[in-house]
């Protein structure tokens, strides 16, 4: 018996997958290099991640600071929606895949959304990079310029020059500035450097929580207040 | 809890949990909903706080059955089908969600689709039956748009699920709503002007309006109704686990990179 044909079986479709990154099999290579006979020798998940997602291996200067802006970046707390979201996971008895997807969503759309803030101007750090930072750039209050000024002192001692950094911007800003300067420049790589640096405590928090104690939990923080409205 | 905390309330009009009856949307749930409204009934509760008439409802679930295509193959039910090869059916469907976020493929062309008709709708005014100046003013809009969101139909010369969908309103005595006429109206400008056929997201776009949906309610509305296309594949991909879908053999990945170059770390 002939099997019924759509509009699918009536086009010609390529046979294969195409593979731009990682060379599928046992020896996998990373844009051309030999992850475990060379790479792995010396280097370190950053560089691996610097070289998935730029193409290229990194400048020592450019790892180290890249290093330096996601260990800043890393330190989500509970009080951050990625993370209670997480624990809430974790709480109602999610299986372990959930609990890290949960936490990974939000992560995205936390930075998804920091860097939207931005609009173009990480973008226009790649060409300018004394462009003008907009309002939504700068630091609210004195604890986001001492935090700024932290990042600033150790940034230049890796020798990756960050001009962004003297430019009176927040956290989110000037992180996000050290990875455009380090050569990170699409907003699904920044997002994913961002995501990648946050999981783990993201993660940590939620494995704090046992499953099923919902008397633990603060139900009726924040507060919310039903309207009926038809 | 700091003063803070206590002073912030976040108000909603979706739901209270009370003892022995709850609210929704404004709606008892035992009292008044439960009974009372179908499946399709509660969705439109849900996301819009519209209370559809049974005929409303009817016309809600014909749209949902003729946009059922669950083809495995199709993109984002491909998708849902890989993540769900591992077991996991709520992950594979959770994975499926996120690929209609956007505006390429999925419920939110709906939500262009219908602003457009909106606009559409707005340029008409009170000259509905004016059939001269409808199909001016939908001329004037295709012009003036540069991307058609709703329309254009990949590999067929139609949307068969508009035809069907078409079929199923004109039974329902409901080929006269406004914004149905608009709809059919623009397809024809599109049509003459650009080559491009009408296709299922902005047939639905026109529905939902005609429903009383808002335009930004459209699109979770359509992802509701189309939930069991990605369910269908999640349910089996999981119980299936195939090997394939988990890793592709070296046969079918073509590997297209860098070539293979030795490292040599820059030194500044």
């Amino acid at each position: 018996m002939t099997a019924p044909r759509g509009p699918i079986e009536e086009q010609e479709w390529p046979a294969e997958l195409a593979a731009h990154v990682v060379t599928p099999g046992a020896r996998p290579r990373v844009h051309g290099y030999d992850v475990e006979g060379e790479l792995a020798a010396g280097g370190s998940v950053t560089e691996m991640a610097l070289l998935a997602l730029t193409g290229e291996l990194p400048a020592r200067a450019a790892l180290e600071a890249v290093d330096v802006a996601l260990q800043f970046a890393a330190a989500v707390s509970v009080a951050e929606a990625p993370v209670h979201a997480a624990v809430l996971g974790r709480l109602s008895g999610a299986n372990t895949g959930s609990v890290v997807s949960i936490a990974a969503i939000g992560l995205a759309e936390q930075a998804r959304d920091a860097l939207e803030a931005l609009g173009d101007w990480p973008f226009a750090l790649a060409t300018h990079s004394n462009a003008t930072p907009p309002d939504a750039a700068l630091a609210r209050d004195d604890d986001e310029r001492a935090a700024v000024d932290r990042l600033r002192t150790l940034v230049e001692v890796t020798g990756l020059s960050v001009p962004a950094l003297s430019r009176g911007v927040g956290r989110s800003a000037a992180i996000t500035a050290v990875l455009v300067a380090a050569r990170v420049r699409t907003p699904e790589a920044l997002v994913a450097l961002l995501v990648m640096s946050r999981l783990p405590a993201a993660v940590a928090e939620a494995s704090c929580v046992k499953a099923g104690d919902f008397r633990s939990y603060p139900m009726n923080t924040p507060v919310f207040e039903y309207e009926a409205r038809r | 809890m700091t003063d803070e905390a206590r002073g912030h309330v976040i108000k909603t009009h979706v739901a209270r949990a009370g003892w022995d009856e709850h609210e929704y949307r404004g709606y008892r749930v035992f009292g008044e909903l439960a009974g009372a409204t179908s499946m399709s009934g509660l969705l439109a509760v849900a996301v819009g706080g519209l209370r559809l008439s049974p005929d409303d409802e009817r016309m809600l679930d014909d749209l949902a059955v003729c946009m059922a295509v669950a083809e495995p193959r199709i993109w984002p039910l491909k998708l849902t089908r890989l993540v769900a090869s591992y077991g996991g059916t709520m992950a594979g469907f959770s994975a499926g969600c996120g690929i209609v976020d956007g505006t390429l493929v999925g419920a939110w062309t709906s939500v262009a689709a219908a602003q457009a008709l909106r606009a559409l709708s707005d340029d008409v005014g009170d000259r509905i039956d004016d059939d001269d100046h409808v199909s001016a003013c939908a001329a004037a809009l295709v012009t003036r748009t540069r991307r058609l969101i709703g329309f254009g139909v990949p590999f067929r010369p139609r949307d068969e699920r508009v035809a069907a969908l078409g079929r199923c309103i004109e039974a329902r005595g409901r080929s006269g709503c406004r914004h149905w006429r608009l709809l059919s109206a623009l397809a024809a400008a599109a049509t003459r002007l650009k080559a491009l056929e009408v296709n299922v997201g902005a047939a639905a776009a026109a529905v939902m309006l005609d429903l009383g949906f808002s335009p930004h309610d459209v699109a979770p509305m359509v992802f509701l109704i189309n939930a069991n296309l990605f369910l269908s594949n999640a349910t089996e991909g999981a119980a299936q686990r195939e090997p394939i879908l988990r890793e592709l053999p070296a046969s079918l990945v073509r590997y297209v990179g860098r070539p293979p170059r030795p490292v040599c770390r820059p030194a500044t």
